[in-house]
């Protein structure tokens, strides 16, 4: 800040600003819009990565070893007479995770866009196979020898558009609307279980198919605001569509017959909402929303022919499409007040109906003609309701309390015979009540931080009965279980200097799944915690250095019957397994001034994660139990930026990214690749992958 | 230069805003050349003023010598800098001045003894002053829209300010609204879900194609969790809408909530799964004594079409169960039922 200095005006003083004011006012005009007028900036850069990194790289368009380059720019401008924005941003140009944006906009009055953005995701795998077809709806399988086949790489892209405006009609009204266009292409790495098609007779008979991906999304997000001293309103429209190009797979298998998988069929949905929020006083609010979402899913079914083999011809009852339909409506009320200085409240309630309408479907019938296969349409409502008060107490502390409540029900078709189809048994109500309290300071200079607990508990009413007829039974969803949850959480933000700030954070969370009647297996217990150290210190006023370490634990007991199935004999009654999963993160990071020209930089990534599939209770034969998978992901990024000049910089990048793991997901028991046993693809799974990566970009800012 | 005349603006001519059309209609609005060049001036710096109207009282001192963080090594001055901003745009007259969010500050303008501290202005955007007392300098302006629930939010009710994650004075470059630069901002409290980030599989957060705020909405939603949409559901049908169906052979966790079998925030197995097969789909299917859905764990030796061997390695159970999302097969058959084509 500059000092303020008080002199005289003398007649020197006049005479010497007289002579010397429009230049030096010129000088300092033109020096103050450099940090007051909008800057833009234009970069080109590139790059080496000096090996492939399918698995970090998925998504950032440079997977591939090989030279890189790209193109940024940001370019803005305002025409200070009128407020008139005129913006553009191209971000990557030459990568495939390019990106565009222009819009232009008289600030507060109109205003049109566009964004442009491509989204790339490469399969991390190289999958070796004799399938023919690929990326298209007909693929044919052929048997080759573990390793014979082709290596294919898949991937997938994302190319989404968007279109926006928006009109301020007066100081409180004004209407936005967003559209968003998203083709998504690619091929997904799949599967299919097809016996007799591939020439078996039981069991599972997998195989690998690439699922074809060509299908559109659109969304249009149309909305008028209004505010005014009290009340804000907004109420719109938002439709969704989506398109699938394809609506099967065939799968022409080694012997005779298509197994044909349907793919996903178009839908879309219309939502109209308003919601609220009025002002009695300057500190109590009331606010609501309503909304209302009619879905609908009425794509022809998959046609009957294909490719030659004799057609085969549905059941009449199910209909040439689903024509489904779904409802949902949504209401929510909140109030939030301060009836005294030092006590705030809250208070919400929230009211959410899912009704699926769709017409029941019968698409088959057993041998015997007593039993009808249908479609099952839920109907879901989720009524929840919170309060909740904040006191203030001295030095900064408060304490705030509140209570949770939810209801839930569900019930299922009544045209489901209990005593002869198989179906999940709900309990049709379910109730969770959560008590929470934290203790707060804030306001500190040097210490502030949370204490926090919270108890929450869920049961319902009684599971609807299964018969014994059928295996009802074995389908009992852990999400409508009976818990018990007791959390912790401790937060701390200290600077015990000016130069030093450390956070601290800890939480803790322990959940009981107790035997509730009808579920007497699945998950017991869960356990997830997580500690973190930051801290961020400057060590002078041209450099600064932060660091961050973090251990996470994520544990599931969960119990299972002892089951024998197909060649694996289970000699136990009931199996026990405790799923481990643990991170440790750690984050370095350094960046200071060296020269008035230079400055430089590091930062350090490293993640390793290890999982553990402890199972004990059954001996098993035929297979060996999944050993721990460890992950390791060690990046690390030097830089460096020269000023050429004021406006104009060159930064030097030098990335050493490692990855490491052990995951035996697509591996035999041995550490060989994971092949099909019916047709022989191989899935390959890189489990080392080092890249280094040297680049230079280049910038150039102007106004 | 000489603005359009705005049909919103007719309210500042001190006449109805149908009034004004009308007038301008008729051509009867002779005298308002007169009055839009008043209003044009409200719309303009001063002669002092260097970057925001009425700011010559502080630019006075906080000029482009001005870095009131001494360890920050990115661009300044910083309080200049709003200028390149929004806030900065002096024609649109709704935008503030220095003293609309910081008070009029006469002690800290007046201060006459050196040897005293200067006091702050009246409102300093630090971890001193009650977030209320911040966002009061916000919200009178930023209400409405994806704001509505603010005073819901949990991060209002939590004492996180609209300062705590926004930087206006910020060069232009507000972390929290940049794609790229916003997890920095969300990190700062939430270190599970950096933890998370870190996992193999994950969305592309950290290769900046998705941010935090395309499924939530940090200012407060009516839903759950501050989702941009009414559930979770959603709010990943935006992107994932082919799981939306209805399908002829629903799953039903799949309707339900996503988050039963997917951490959207990253996880150790493929494609977000929360636990791997067979142990993520055992939660729900478990209760038989007979049958593959309560297999052991396990990997095979060599190729294999055993049931029994296949529930672990590769896609685990969905091996066979590829469909898991939804069926809208119709060829009537248990393959079709179970989730198989």
């Amino acid at each position: 800040m500059k000092a303020i200095h008080h002199f005289p005006l003398t007649a020197l003083t006049t005479a010497l600003l007289v002579i010397h004011a429009p230049a030096s006012l010129a000088a300092e005009d033109e020096d103050t819009t450099q940090y007051t007028k909008p800057s833009s900036s234009i970069s080109i850069g590139i790059g080496n990565w000096s090996d492939d990194r399918m698995h970090e790289g998925q998504y950032d368009g440079m997977w591939e070893n090989g030279t890189h380059g790209s193109l940024d720019a940001s370019v803005h401008r305002r025409d200070d007479a009128t407020g008139t924005w005129t913006n553009l941003t191209v971000k990557n140009l030459g990568l495939d995770t390019f990106e565009l944006g222009a819009n232009y906009e008289k600030q507060g009055d109109w205003g049109i866009g566009m964004e442009y953005s491509q989204t790339p995701r490469q399969n991390p795998f190289i999958v070796n196979t004799g399938l023919q077809g690929i990326g298209t709806p007909q693929q044919t399988v052929t048997v080759v020898a573990p390793g014979a086949g082709s290596n294919v790489l898949l991937d997938m892209q994302r190319d989404a558009t968007s279109l926006n405006m928006f009109k301020r009609f007066s100081p409180g009204l004004e209407f936005r609307v967003n559209f968003k266009n998203e083709e998504k292409n690619g091929d997904r790495q799949w599967g299919v279980r097809a016996y007799p098609t591939l020439g078996g007779t039981g069991g599972s008979y997998a195989a690998f198919v690439a699922e074809p991906i060509d299908s559109t999304t659109r969304q249009l997000d149309a909305l008028f605001n209004y505010t005014s001293e009290k009340l804000q309103l907004t109420g719109g429209y938002y439709g969704s569509w989506y398109n699938n190009n394809l609506i099967r797979l065939d799968v022409i298998g080694t012997a005779a017959g298509v197994t044909e998988m349907s793919l996903p069929p178009d839908n879309q949905a219309h939502q109209g909402y308003l919601q609220g929020n009025y002002a009695f006083t300057p500190t109590t609010h009331g606010m609501f929303k309503v909304s209302y979402t009619h879905a609908t899913q009425n794509d022809p079914f998959m046609s009957t022919t294909n490719n030659g083999v004799a057609a085969w011809a549905p059941k009449a009852t199910v209909g040439s499409s689903l024509q489904g339909e779904v409802n949902t409506t949504e209401a929510m009320l909140g109030l939030t007040a301060r009836p005294m200085p030092n006590l705030s409240v809250l208070a919400n309630l929230r009211y959410w109906d899912r009704q699926d309408d769709t017409p029941v479907r019968i698409d088959a019938t057993n041998t015997a003609g007593t039993v009808d296969y249908h479609n099952n349409p839920f109907q879901n409502t989720k009524t929840s309701g919170k309060v909740e008060g904040t006191y203030r107490l001295k030095d900064g502390y408060s304490v705030t309390a509140g209570i949770d409540h939810t209801h839930q029900t569900r019930s299922i078709s009544d045209l489901i015979v209990k005593t002869t189809e198989i179906f999940v048994p709900y309990r049709p109500e379910m109730d969770e009540t959560t008590y929470r309290i934290n203790l707060r300071r804030a306001l500190s200079e040097r210490l502030n931080g949370t204490l926090g607990y919270s108890y929450s508990t869920r049961d319902g009413s009684a599971y609807d009965a299964v018969s014994t007829a059928v295996d009802s039974g074995t389908i009992t969803p852990f999400y409508i279980a009976d818990r018990d949850r007791n959390k912790w959480k401790l937060a701390l933000d200290w600077t015990p200097i000016d130069a030093l700030g450390i956070q601290f954070s800890f939480s803790d969370s322990q959940d009981k799944y107790p035997v509730d009647g009808l579920r007497k297996d699945g998950v017991r217990d869960g356990k997830a915690q997580l500690w973190s150290l930051d801290a961020n210190y400057a060590v002078n006023d041209k450099w600064q250095v932060n660091a961050w370490y973090s251990h996470d634990t994520n544990r599931i007991n969960q119990v299972g019957p002892c089951a024998s199935s197909g060649s694996v004999t289970c000699t136990g009654t009931e199996w026990d397994a405790n799923l481990d999963d643990e991170g440790d993160s750690l984050g370095l990071g350094v960046i200071g001034k060296a020269t008035s020209k230079v400055n430089l930089g590091a930062n350090l990534d490293w993640t390793r994660t290890t999982s553990k599939y402890e199972q004990i209770g059954g001996t098993v034969t035929g297979l060996t139990p999944p050993p721990d998978i460890k992950n390791r992901i060690t990046r690390l990024n030097l830089y460096g930026t020269y000023a050429i000049q004021k406006n104009a910089s060159i930064r030097v990048d030098l990335i050493r990214e490692i990855w490491k793991t052990d995951d035996w997901t697509w591996a035999f028991s041995d550490g060989t690749s994971f092949s099909y046993a019916t047709e022989g693809t191989m899935v390959i799974n890189d489990l080392n992958q080092s890249s280094t990566f040297v680049g230079v970009r280049y910038s150039y800012k102007f106004q | 230069m000489m603005e359009r005349l705005r049909w919103a603006d007719g309210a500042l001519f001190g006449m109805p805003r149908w009034l004004t059309g009308v007038a301008l209609i008729l051509g009867l609005s002779a005298n308002i050349p007169a009055q839009a060049s008043e209003m044009l001036a409200s719309l303009q710096l001063g002669k002092s003023d260097t970057v925001l109207r009425g700011d010559a009282r502080c630019t006075a001192c906080h000029d482009d010598s001005d870095n009131p963080k001494p360890t920050m090594l990115g661009e300044h001055p910083w309080v200049l800098s709003i200028g390149k901003s929004k806030h900065g745009t002096v024609a649109d007259g709704r935008t503030p001045t220095c003293t609309s969010c910081h008070g009029e500050s006469d002690a800290h303008m007046k201060r006459r003894d050196p040897s005293i501290p200067r006091p702050a202005p009246d409102r300093s955007f630090n971890k001193t002053t009650p977030a209320s007392v911040q966002d009061e300098a916000c919200t009178s302006c930023h209400k409405g829209g994806n704001r509505m629930f603010w005073a819901n939010s949990t991060h209002h009710n939590s004492g996180v300010a609209c300062a705590s994650c926004h930087d206006v004075h910020n060069n232009g470059h507000d972390k929290a609204r940049g794609k790229q630069t916003q997890t920095e901002v969300c990190f700062s409290c939430h270190k599970d879900k950096r933890a998370e980030m870190n996992r193999p599989s994950h969305h592309p957060v950290k290769e900046g194609k998705v941010a935090c705020s395309d499924c939530h909405n940090p200012h407060g939603s009516a839903g759950d969790k501050q989702l941009k949409r009414a559930t979770v559901n959603d709010t990943c049908y935006q992107c994932h809408m082919e799981k939306r169906g209805p399908f002829l052979h629903n799953h039903q966790p799949v309707n339900e909530d996503c988050t039963l079998c997917h951490n959207p925030h990253g996880t150790t197995v493929g494609s977000l799964l929360k636990s791997r097969p067979p142990f993520l789909c055992q939660e729900c299917h478990n209760d038989v004594a007979s049958g593959h859905p309560g297999q052991l764990a396990g990997i095979p030796a060599a190729p294999t079409t055993s049931t029994g061997q296949l529930g672990t390695t590769a896609r685990g159970c969905l091996n066979c169960h590829t469909s898991i999302h939804g069926d809208n097969n119709p060829q009537g058959s248990t393959a079709t039922r179970r989730f198989f084509r």
